[in-house]
């Protein structure tokens, strides 16, 4: 039996393992739908295959005295039936043996991560090679490993495993210090019922109505998710205003030349303030594009890596057992990191697949999780000229998604939905 | 199939609109297949309650025989195994008995509860030759057993309002703390004057007003369930 791997956890992998909770499970969800039903069997036989080539995903969540560490899986991930909604709560038993799962359903393969595994980009290239592999077996193909298709036959590399963050500091660190956020209100759902919507669009239009404002996709989706909570916020006929602030991950991967395949991905906060008056969307698009392009560089996204593993490498930290230093991390979140984004927006971009897979791949999804603190998430993936915009959602209400699509619809933006609701 | 309030194009497995609410005329009922989420979830697997309880009870009954062997077979009378064997049966009837019922009655079990815990300290009293039972135990285990008989049964009768009446059993419980200060002071001390009650008790029914405030006003009780939600 070949020795066991194992690795300490990156920078944004720290905060996961602390704060986990029944309740808040830090865990996202990447998808695939193929023009055929799954076959569970085969899906077994690939997925055996598969997590040879990704030593950093096959893994499980455990303890040392100090911190927690990533180890080699002890268990064969099994492939197990989708539940009645995604992203349900994975038992830290499970996190400890193995921090992902595999669920079919019908024409779907769905691939969940415990956060601390890996980021969307990560997730991406795992669940691509996966269906690759699924695909050959099932088929008899031949898939050229490109497109974010790893090759399952070679030695997975050093640098995919690397932890990026530790080698991409810069000179200086960048102070941060957030203010509080709006939170969106309503019923929250007490069984952790997380309902998944989807608004489906055209990428060119979408793409069109984005540069009629000056601004990329994600900016424009950003700014209409902005707008709508603004509105929210006006429905609550409070006095005072609080800011509005969303959390967009960027995948900093191409700032530093980085090909890992654990977390490496920062954070941008865009906020407006309705204290300053009356916003329109126009000028909210302005505004958002003018914030993240600001924070979008490579000096200031060092200065950030330098700032956030600053904490972990003080002497003082570092010898502090882990009990005290959970008891420390959850402290630090519940004060400062809780309440400072309403909802977060990830854009996974335009996911490619090479020729070869392109017809037996009819769409890919991505969820976020969402639960009684942050009761909104939202995320957009675009594969072949379509783009969906998920909400993954912890209230009853839906009052976020109608507010969003009617914006999109007075601009001109025509949508289907399809939801998992009650 | 388009919603015909807010003009989105729906699934053809959806029976409302997800973003408006807006019920669809017809429906295709082919659609079930076509969900994006199966209806059903599966059940976790569940440990064997039963037979996890005989296990336990047969473990409980094997303890209070060997205690009371031992103690027969060195003093030749119960000395130490009663307060054993009592214990063990006091813990058997508060944690294992209310798992044999599928639905057990909270009111009934919180009046077997309350009601075992008088004769064990009697039991005590007696074995000890003491002389505190009739004086302190019995009526400090009586408005304990009402408060909480009480308590429980008004959670189960009433199915709103858990808030206020916890709030409630929280004043009782501050107020019972000065009583218990008094019977403590006839039985043992002979003391006249209350020394720590008035700040346990008024601890105690500071919160049981702040959890009747937190019950009376929705702002606060949302708030409130957002942040420890479990």
């Amino acid at each position: 039996m070949p020795p066991k791997r194992w690795f300490k956890l990156d920078n944004a992998a720290k905060v996961y393992p602390a704060t986990y909770r029944s309740y808040r499970n830090h865990i996202f969800r990447l998808s695939a739908t193929l023009s055929e039903v799954i076959d569970k069997d085969v899906m077994q036989s690939a997925l055996d295959v598969a997590v040879k080539r990704f030593p950093s995903i096959a893994v499980g969540l455990k303890r040392g005295l100090f911190w927690y560490y990533l180890e080699s899986s002890t268990v064969t991930a099994k492939v197990e039936d989708e539940q009645s909604h995604p992203l349900t709560v994975m038992p830290k038993e499970m996190i400890r043996h193995c921090a992902f799962r595999v669920l079919v359903y019908q024409k779907r393969i769905a691939v969940e991560f415990f956060h601390s595994l890996t980021d969307g980009t990560g997730g991406l290239i795992f669940l691509k090679t996966l269906v690759a592999e699924y695909l050959e077996q099932k088929n008899g193909i031949y898939i050229t490993p490109s497109n974010g298709v790893l090759d399952r036959h070679e030695q997975p590399k050093e640098e995919e495993t690397e932890d990026s963050f530790q080698k991409n500091t810069g000179p200086v660190s960048k102070p941060r210090a957030e203010k509080k956020s709006f939170m969106i209100p309503g019923t929250v759902e007490k069984d952790r019922y997380v309902t998944a919507t989807s608004l489906h669009y055209d990428v060119k239009e979408a793409l069109a109505a984005a540069k009629a404002h000056g601004t990329t996709l994600t900016e424009y989706i950003g700014s209409a998710l902005i707008w709508s909570v603004i509105k929210i916020q006006e429905e609550t006929k409070r006095r005072r205003k609080k800011p509005v602030r969303i959390e967009v991950p960027v995948n900093v991967r191409p700032f530093f030349e980085s090909t890992t395949l654990r977390n490496f991905s920062l954070y941008v906060n865009p906020t407006i303030d309705p204290n300053y008056g009356e916003w329109t969307f126009d000028e909210i698009c302005n505004s958002v594009k003018h914030q993240m392009e600001l924070s979008i560089t490579k000096k200031e996204m060092a200065a950030t890596i330098t700032e956030n593993i600053g904490s972990e490498r003080s002497i003082f930290v570092r010898v502090m057992p882990l009990p005290f230093k959970n008891a420390a991390i959850t402290l630090i979140f519940h004060l400062f990191g809780s309440n400072t984004t309403c909802l977060a927006l990830s854009n996974l971009g335009q996911v490619t697949v090479p020729d070869d897979m392109k017809q037996y791949v009819k769409n890919f999804d991505f969820y976020l999780g969402a639960n009684a603190e942050s009761v909104y998430n939202c995320t957009m993936v675009s594969y072949d000229g379509e783009l969906h915009v998920n909400f993954s959602r912890g209230i009853k209400e839906p009052k976020l998604e109608y507010i969003f699509y009617c914006l999109l619809r007075d601009e001109g933006l025509r949508a289907s939905v399809e939801s998992n609701q009650r | 199939m388009y919603c015909i309030n807010c003009g989105v194009k729906l699934a053809d497995c959806e029976t409302k609109c997800p973003l408006c609410g807006t019920p669809v005329p017809v429906t295709n009922k082919e659609a079930e297949i076509s969900k994006p989420f199966p209806a059903h979830v599966e059940e976790p697997m569940r440990m064997n309650r039963r037979g996890l309880l005989l296990v336990f009870s047969i473990l409980a009954i094997l303890a209070i025989l060997i205690s009371l062997f031992l103690d027969i077979h060195t003093n030749h009378i119960i000395t130490w195994s009663g307060y054993v064997a009592g214990a063990i049966f006091m813990t058997y009837m508060w944690v294992a008995f209310p798992l044999w019922f599928k639905k057990p009655n909270p009111i009934m079990m919180a009046g077997i509860d309350f009601g075992m815990t008088v004769p064990f300290l009697w039991l005590v009293n007696a074995i000890s030759g003491g002389n505190w039972f009739w004086n302190f135990a019995f009526p400090v285990s009586l408005f304990v057993c009402a408060i909480g008989v009480g308590s429980v049964a008004l959670l189960y009768a009433i199915k709103r309002k858990h808030l206020i009446i916890i709030g409630g059993t929280w004043i009782a419980t501050g107020c019972f703390c000065i009583f218990l200060e008094i019977l403590i002071n006839r039985a043992f001390t002979h003391a006249t004057e209350l020394l720590w009650s008035p700040y346990v008790g008024g601890i105690f029914i500071l919160i049981g007003i702040w959890l009747i405030v937190i019950g009376l006003c929705r702002h606060i009780r949302e708030w409130v369930e957002k942040r420890f939600f479990i």
